[in-house]
């Protein structure tokens, strides 16, 4: 009987081989769509040999000897790698590509041409200088140049605060996934304890570290008890069945609310060198936070420019109560110290005020600002005193700081030929109000007053000088930005490097993507499934168990021969 | 992910999916963006896809704007001078039958005029009267509300018939434009210039040197080489310091800080040299013994312009005072009269007299008390309601004062002190020309003596020869020195008792006579000299007791020679059967009909100059148009076509995909 049975052995051995080599094509095959599933090889073995009484020996037939599952790890780390870059580039060039579409640029409506009509406006109303209506447009266009600054600029403050979402949303899926991870190092281990190898829980894992590497760069270390440690730069985030939980803290930097992912066991940075956290980080500080900064240095070159042209310009009539618009933090410090607080800060010089009486006599007297640091320097308080002296008005300081004119009744008063700059950094009489884009708007004593937009520098109402010299400001090196640009030179300055940084980021995401696909091809052609190949391993294997049945069937007449022989 | 061609052995499902996936999203957004350069005629749609490009076009794109603003200025510009134009046309033929009504008055006329003849020149005064209101009308022409020969004072008619004549209430300034893309240009013509609405002016004669002050600031400053005071580092090598001293004076504004800022730089070299604010320049004080060169660093010119770029060097002993260059302040309506002539000040007591509204006007007294500075000397002058424009001027020495009101004639004398001699503006004084007397036609003499004059002591007398003399002063010290030869105590030299001078009140020449005789202080004419007549002496007599004084006329009344006072003038010379004045008026009306022909010219150039401006910009934006277009601008046909292989690789895709997708070796299985 001993052959009986080793021939059935040998039969069995292979019908049950061959038909888990058919459930494991057939799980290839239900797989063939999923992007984390890694093919798996029935590995078919001979099952040992028995030596026989005549000195040679047969097979017992085979067996599925192990499943590999087709991963080649070096690859899966490059490939995990090349996502993070992917997709921090993508990141990237999605705030590129919005902060772009705020500029606006290339369309007619954008900031350089409303810079444009701005300073056009100006030249327009040199021509008429006398006319209320083309004044009134210079005060439209620079209420409406003022609203776009300052919208643009909000627009960037709201880019940064929904970036600062995306990083809070970061961190808690960042969570999620090394809680994913560990928890399947844990059923890894359990059920490779006992040998074999946990295909289907790998398979989730390397999902999940995929996942996880979209949203920051990590690193592998295998673990011989088939659990991995994952890291992010050399900070650990996943031990065997261990996680470090992140957390989001906001901070208030230079006035906006800053997000930042932290450890909560040690409250350290997280190392974010790649993925989307990487993105959104570098986004918030190069494509957001730096063209703001231009932004508001252009708005603020913008506001001090004009204003120094139009404080010591004269309207169609002349001032009656001015209030300066920038406060000093120290009336009885130096103009020009530091603890003054100007923005603007005024140089040693002088200005002319031409007060003209209720019986429309004009006198000029000159005001000495006295910033050489040579002796006494004038404060506010001196300035209060020095105007306060001059017949026909008076002078004070508020208490908060301002400077403030009042002319007798009947009485006015206007500036010219201020060398010191002091008017237009105390505010009194200027075109702009506030300092830089998150406050630019226009001087409210202007807004429903074109008759004091000044226009003129000789106190005439057709002397249009004063708007020749604002139009000019187009072409004119800035006094403010210093160097040799203009105000539109260094507008177009920003407006060049987000695109240049545009064109980078898209390039970035183009390599990135290359060397993604790639990988992932070469990943799809070590562990894809091909449904080709699956059928001609299931025919394979199908022929095979047709032939180990159709053995068995020999076998079987083999037994019934011998049966009917003892008959 | 991008699709790339890998070294792979397997194809998976998968990958087929995934790059057929890929293949047809690469295709539909080349498709899409092709569509959308079609749709925008864009080259690129965001300057990141091409960022030098789009730099190019954004700022082509902007000097289209700025271009379009400047052809709007040209135009504005351009429709002012072709209005211009054509007014001063007008006023040309206005001044053409102006000047045929003289000389058609002129040849009818006989010599006198018979009463019909007069009736005729009257009837012709109301034509040149309707000429004057039509000229008025003519001369306060709007372009778009503005007044075209106002100046810049555009909103007040520049013309009104006032104060006996025409006044002028324009401004002098022309207006201007940015006509160009970096510069801007005066444009027009003002009445002043045309009308010659302001041409009587009495040009102030005096420099009033103001002194520096401490306060004098340097853009006020004409500088030591009259090129003003450019500010810019300086370097002092001083025996004294212990080593070169550089001062930056680019902040200084006032001439005190130029000295504070080097006084500064010295003390803290230990230097003992110091540096004040002269009179007129600064002042440079030295040890004994020690060497100070100032000079200028690297192409500057500040000190220079301070006058002090020099080397001082005192002898061992006392220290050295050097007084630098004068530095030629400017006058400004802030110097203080205290200030003036060098700082002696000025004495403005009794004010003077102004007389605009003709020969036989009363003059009106312009008093200075409290004036402290310049512009109240001008406030009080402009304020005097004689339609005069007193101011600065152009090189900032003294005071200039125009008549604004044509027809007129315009005097300024003394009221008792010597203020319009100390300020320059009296119109009768020692240096004026005897050429420049009766409105030009001047002094005649003869040969051998001229006049003659009796003192109150008949007996008393001698004679004057006028014929070396060239001005005012000359005729008076031939008065004084004729008077001493005939033994007369002329001015201070004993017995006093006779004196030729200015008068202290008003304007002319005065004749004082403390000889006590019983007689009249008179004048006589000597060989027919018409030179009496000609100094407005002519039947001057003094009489009374004590010293007795007589005074000329004023003969030297300024005159507008413009348009309306020509006009005015014929006009009253038409009523008055004044053929002399008729016949003066009528040919310089022909002389100012040339000058109008030449200010039209002027202005025509101007527009020819604005259309050629306007032409150049034409085609300069067209120019900057066909860049922008090259830059920025679609190629259709380039669009086209790649938009036709776009969609015929979508089409391929669709097609190899569905195809490739449905090949399976499974089908076969049975």
């Amino acid at each position: 009987m001993g052959l009986v049975t080793s021939a059935l052995q040998i039969g069995r051995s292979a019908l049950l081989a061959y038909q888990n080599a058919i459930y494991v094509t057939g799980d290839n095959i239900a797989n063939a769509g999923s992007n984390t599933f890694a093919r798996r090889t029935p590995i078919l073995t001979p099952l040992p040999s028995v030596g026989t009484a005549l000195g040679y020996s047969t097979g017992l037939g085979v067996q599925l000897g192990s499943l590999k599952r087709n991963v080649d790890e070096a690859l899966e780390n490059r490939l995990r790698t090349a996502i993070s870059d992917e997709r921090s580039a993508l990141t990237e060039q999605y705030t590129l590509g919005r902060v772009e579409s705020l500029f606006n640029e290339l369309s007619e409506y954008d900031l350089s041409s409303q810079l444009n009509e701005f300073f056009n406006a100006w030249a327009d109303v040199q021509n008429t200088p006398q006319d209320i209506s083309t004044r009134g447009i210079v005060l439209t266009v620079g209420a409406s140049l003022a609203e776009s600054m300052h919208r643009m600029r909000n627009d960037l403050v709201q880019t940064h605060k929904e970036l600062n979402e995306q990083i809070t949303g970061t961190a808690d899926e960042i969570n999620r996934l090394l809680g994913e991870v560990a928890g399947l190092n844990r059923q890894v281990v359990a059920a490779e304890a006992g040998g074999g190898t946990a295909n289907s829980l790998r398979d989730q894992r390397d999902g999940a570290l995929k996942e996880l590497s979209e949203l920051v760069s990590i690193q592998i270390r295998q673990q011989e008890d088939g659990s991995v440690n994952v890291y992010a730069g050399n900070d650990l985030l996943v031990q065997a069945a261990m996680i470090r939980r992140v957390r989001v803290e906001t901070k208030t930097v230079d006035g906006l609310a800053t997000s930042q992912v932290r450890f909560e066991d040690d409250n350290s940075l997280l190392d974010a060198r790649g993925g989307a956290l990487e993105g959104i980080l570098n986004s918030r500080q190069q494509h957001v936070l730096t063209p703001m900064a231009s932004l508001n240095q252009l708005t603020a070159a913008l506001i001090q420019d004009v204003n120094r042209l139009h404080a010591e310009g004269q309207g169609l009539v002349g001032l009656t109560l001015v209030t300066g618009e920038y406060a000093v933090l120290d009336p009885a410090l130096a103009l020009n110290a530091s603890g003054a607080g100007l923005n603007l800060v005024p140089q040693n010089g002088s200005f002319l005020i031409t007060v003209t009486d209720d019986a429309g006599r004009s006198t000029v007297r000159q005001i000495d600002v006295d910033l050489d640091g040579i002796g006494p320097d004038t404060t506010l308080n001196d300035l209060a005193a020095a105007l306060g002296a001059v017949d026909h008005i008076s002078a004070s300081v508020t208490a908060d700081g301002r400077l403030s004119i009042t002319a007798e009744p009947g009485a006015s008063f206007t500036f010219s030929q201020d060398s010191s700059h002091v008017l237009a950094a105390l505010g009194m009489n200027t075109f702009f109000s506030g300092s830089d884009a998150s406050d630019i708007s226009m001087n409210p004593l202007l807004a429903n007053s074109p008759e004091l937009l000044a226009v003129a520098t000789e106190n005439l109402e057709g002397d249009g000088s004063n708007a020749g010299r604002m139009a000019a400001l187009a072409n004119e090196i800035s006094a403010t930005l210093g160097g040799n640009r203009s105000l539109i030179d260094f507008y177009n300055t920003i407006v060049g490097a987000v695109a240049v940084s545009g064109q980078a980021a898209l390039n970035a995401v183009s390599a990135a993507g290359i060397i993604t696909g790639s990988l992932k091809a070469q990943h799809e052609s070590v562990s894809g499934v091909n449904l080709d190949e699956e059928a001609v391993q299931l025919m394979k294997f199908e022929k095979a168990y047709q032939g180990a049945a159709r053995y068995i069937s020999v076998v079987d007449e083999l037994i019934n021969e011998l049966i009917g022989l003892i008959r | 992910m991008a699709i790339s061609s890998v070294n792979i052995t397997r194809i998976s499902h998968n990958l087929r999916a995934m790059t057929l996936v890929e293949q047809l999203q690469k295709n539909t957004l080349e498709l899409f963006q092709q569509q959308q350069r079609l749709v925008t005629g864009n080259k690129f749609l965001s300057p990141s896809e091409d960022p030098a490009a789009a730099q190019r076009a954004i700022r082509l794109t902007e000097l289209l704007e700025q271009q379009a603003q400047i052809e709007d200025n040209i135009r504005y510009a351009d429709g002012f001078l072709s209005l211009t134009d054509s007014t001063i046309g007008e006023i040309g033929d206005l001044l053409i039958e102006a000047r045929d009504i003289a000389s058609e008055s002129l040849n009818l006329a006989g010599d006198p005029l018979d009463e019909q003849q007069q009736g005729e020149w009257e009837s012709a005064a109301q034509l040149i009267t309707g000429i004057i209101d039509a000229l008025v009308m003519v001369g306060n022409r709007q372009f778009q509300d503005v007044y075209i020969f106002g100046g810049r004072r555009t909103t007040t008619a520049p013309f009104v018939q006032e104060l006996g004549g025409v006044l002028f209430q324009g401004d002098t300034g022309q207006l201007r434009s940015r006509v160009e893309l970096l510069a801007e240009r005066p444009f027009g013509l003002t009445g002043e210039k045309l009308f010659g609405a302001m041409s009587s002016e009495v040009k102030g004669w005096r420099d009033l040197s103001p002194a520096l002050t401490d306060d004098t600031r340097l853009r006020d400053l004409d500088g030591a080489i009259h090129r003003g005071v450019r500010l810019g580092q300086i370097e002092i090598d001083d025996t004294s310091a212990s080593g070169p001293v550089s001062v930056d004076l680019s902040k200084a504004d006032t001439i005190s800080d130029v000295a504070d800022l080097i006084n500064d730089a010295l003390a803290a070299a230990g230097s003992t040299t110091t540096v004040g604010v002269g009179v007129s320049g600064l002042q440079i004080t030295v040890q004994g013994g020690e060497t100070v060169t100032i000079g200028d660093v690297g192409g500057s010119q500040t000190a220079i312009d301070l006058g002090l770029a020099n080397t001082f060097a005192p002898p061992a002993g006392p220290p050295g005072v050097f007084v630098g260059p004068d530095v030629n302040a400017r006058l400004t309506l802030t110097t203080p009269l205290s200030a003036l002539n060098g700082g002696a000040g000025i004495n403005l007591a009794g004010g003077l007299q102004i007389t605009n509204d003709g020969a036989l006007g009363q003059p009106t007294v312009v008093q200075f008390t409290g004036a402290t500075t310049i512009q109240d000397v001008l406030n009080a002058l402009n304020e005097a309601g004689v339609g005069v424009l007193a101011r600065i001027n152009g090189a900032g020495t003294g005071i200039d004062v125009v008549s604004r009101v044509s027809g007129q004639q315009l005097r300024i004398g003394e009221n008792g002190g010597s203020a319009a001699e100390a300020l320059g503006i009296r119109s009768l004084w020692g240096d004026t020309r005897l050429s420049e007397l009766n409105g030009g036609e001047g002094v005649e003499t003869v040969a051998g003596d001229d006049l003659r004059i009796y003192t109150t002591d008949n007996n008393v007398y001698f004679d004057v020869d006028l014929s070396s003399a060239q001005t005012i002063q000359d005729v008076i010290d031939l008065i004084n020195a004729a008077a001493a030869a005939a033994g007369l105590g002329v001015g201070a030299v004993p017995p006093n008792d006779f004196l030729a001078d200015l008068t202290d009140t008003g304007n002319g020449i005065r004749l004082t006579d403390n000889v006590g005789g019983a007689d009249t202080l008179r004048l006589e004419k000597l060989n027919l000299s018409p030179a009496l007549d000609h100094l407005g002496l002519s039947g001057k007599v003094g009489s009374g007791s004590g010293p007795v004084t007589l005074v000329s006329d004023d003969t030297n009344p300024i005159s507008a020679e413009g348009v309306f006072s020509q006009l005015i003038k014929l006009r009253d010379g038409l009523m008055a059967g004044d053929r002399k004045a008729v016949t003066q008026a009528g040919g310089r009306i022909g002389e100012l009909l040339m000058e109008v022909n030449r200010w039209q010219g002027v202005v025509g150039a101007q527009a020819r100059g604005m259309s050629e401006r306007l032409r150049r910009t034409e085609d300069a934006v067209n120019a900057t148009r066909q860049m922008l277009s090259k830059v920025k601008d679609s190629d259709y046909t380039e669009a086209v076509t790649k938009f036709q292989q776009a969609q015929t690789a979508l089409q391929a895709s669709i097609m190899t995909g569905s195809q490739l997708m449905n090949l399976s070796l499974l089908e076969f299985l049975r």
